[in-house]
């Protein structure tokens, strides 16, 4: 609602209820870019579910094959992003040999450009240390095909290289010849990760989710289906926080550690919103108005 | 006969796929690699119906000049133009014009549409995000921990405030998740036995 002429001569609190929604979108909008105006390094406490999938890859032998589903869109790209490029990072850190694919339809050029700018940053060649398969439809086949053989669905890479003529890929048929996958994304694919692969087959599982799907997978992490849980920004911001040393070695801003100065700013925001609009309730509440 | 073909095809295939998935056997496992097959040909004669049914309803909206037909016409154009772009794979590789197309204006609308909802929340918090009782009390008390609790400035009023926040995740909310998910299963699995049984049958359009 706009303000008129008659609502500046209202009580405040009517005034703070009537408040026109363009101000609260302002309000979001400088508390998201004030933020970025300051380099503050912030401390982010590690919470258990992502130690669990740092620690996991971290154990791991080098040239242990692995696979990064990144299955997530352009929409989730703030969220996902940093998770799958710490993950990554990592896991080319440690010389794992890692099979990259997405069953995103938006996500096949994303995990491209994420594929070849992690893996130039450490030197690693397409084919011997890394394969991106890229994207095939119908996510649930394509999750139970692999179970049975990478082949089934994938005959070649994203590049029409035939897998059989990939060196990396020569003992690598199905999820018993990875160490885990570990999913970006959320939604129906990451069930359809959870059900066709780890109940099928399984394959030991951790994903990487929005902070908004993150809830509805704690009772899958308590269960044991998956090793670990890396959501939304925060957690993105907690695997940059164990990977610290090597972002400051190769140079590389910590996204999502920047990025959890925004949501600093913006839950604090919203926080003061809920208060203020429940003590304008309140104050008309008792001056007998509904 | 047109009903009862199709239910038995379902029925057979549903008590099929039901049997084997308990047999580990080669001609079981072989069986289950044709239906994979099978699902996957099936599956590919979904997209070109989407696209015809895109295409039809766009016109269909040009013809009739029906509101906001200027935007079946952007449609029309993009969905063509992203056809004749990405019709060679090497159009995904960096650099190209597709994919400058999709770093520079797909991915930024998509994220700028999902980014929206920060506005909006903000909003709908001030606006309806009310103590109105008791229960809402309680849901208002534990998002504001729960959102202190997952931000840096959380930790730094009290080092208690993440551990309040990751025992509302673990414990009460899980609980509520897990309810909701044996719910959903239970719900799932009665569907697909009726389907299998032949009870169900508004996939097929009947009541």
């Amino acid at each position: 609602m706009m303000n008129t002429p008659e609502s500046t001569h209202l009580p405040l609190a009517d005034r703070l209820l009537t408040i026109d929604r363009r101000f609260i979108y302002l309000f979001v909008m400088l508390a998201a870019v004030i933020p970025f105006m300051f380099k503050v390094e912030l401390d982010v406490e590690v919470t258990p579910e992502v130690m669990s999938v740092y620690s996991f890859i971290d154990k791991l032998k080098p040239g242990t094959p692995i696979l990064l589903a990144a299955d997530y869109d352009p929409q989730t790209q703030a969220e996902n992003g940093p998770q799958a490029e710490a993950l990554l990072r990592h896991m080319f850190k440690n010389n794992l040999r890692v099979i990259i694919m997405t069953l995103s339809q938006d996500g096949a050029a994303m995990a491209e450009m994420l594929s070849t700018s992690i893996s130039a940053e450490y030197n690693k060649i397409r084919g011997e240390d890394y394969v991106y398969l890229g994207y095939k439809p119908y996510f649930g086949i394509i999750i139970l095909s692999i179970g049975q053989n990478f082949r089934i669905s994938y005959p070649a890479d994203f590049y029409d290289t035939p897998l059989d003529e990939i060196p990396m890929m020569k003992n690598i048929h199905n999820y018993s010849d990875l160490a885990c996958v570990i999913q970006i994304g959320g939604g129906n694919v990451t069930h359809a990760w959870l059900t066709n692969a780890h109940e099928r087959y399984k394959v030991p599982l951790a994903i990487a989710v929005t902070a908004v799907s993150g809830p509805q997978y704690y009772a899958t992490l308590q269960s044991g289906q998956i090793f670990g849980l890396i959501g939304g920004l925060k957690g993105a911001a907690e695997y940059e926080t164990l990977l610290r040393d090597e972002y400051r070695r190769l140079g590389i801003i910590a996204r999502a550690i920047q990025g959890m100065n925004v949501q600093n700013f913006v839950h604090i925001l919203i926080i003061l919103l809920t208060l203020v609009g429940n003590a304008a309730f309140f104050v008309k509440k008792r001056q007998g108005g509904r | 006969m047109k009903r009862r073909i199709p239910m038995l095809i379902v029925s057979i295939t549903g008590i099929l796929m039901t049997i084997q998935y308990f047999i580990p056997h080669p001609w079981s496992e072989a069986m289950y690699n044709n239906a994979l097959d099978w699902l996957v040909i099936i599956g590919i004669f979904a997209m070109p119906l989407g696209i015809y049914s895109m295409i039809r309803i766009q016109v269909l909206k040009i013809q009739r000049r029906s509101r906001g037909w200027g935007y079946a016409v952007i449609s029309l154009i993009s969905l063509f133009a992203m056809l004749g772009l990405g019709y060679t794979q090497e159009c995904l590789e960096s650099g190209t014009f597709f994919m400058k197309i999709f770093e520079f204006i797909y991915i930024p609308i998509q994220a700028t549409m999902f980014s929206l909802l920060a506005f909006y929340i903000a909003s709908a918090a001030y606006r309806a995000f009310r103590a109105r009782n008791i229960l809402a009390t309680i849901v208002l008390a534990g998002a504001i921990i729960v959102m202190l609790g997952r931000i840096p400035i959380g930790e730094a009023i009290s080092p208690f405030l993440p551990d309040l926040a990751a025992w509302i995740m673990t414990v009460p909310n899980m609980a509520a998740q897990r309810a909701i998910m044996i719910g959903l299963g239970l719900g799932a699995a009665s569907t697909a036995m009726k389907i299998v049984l032949g009870i169900e049958r508004s996939y097929m359009g009947m009541e």
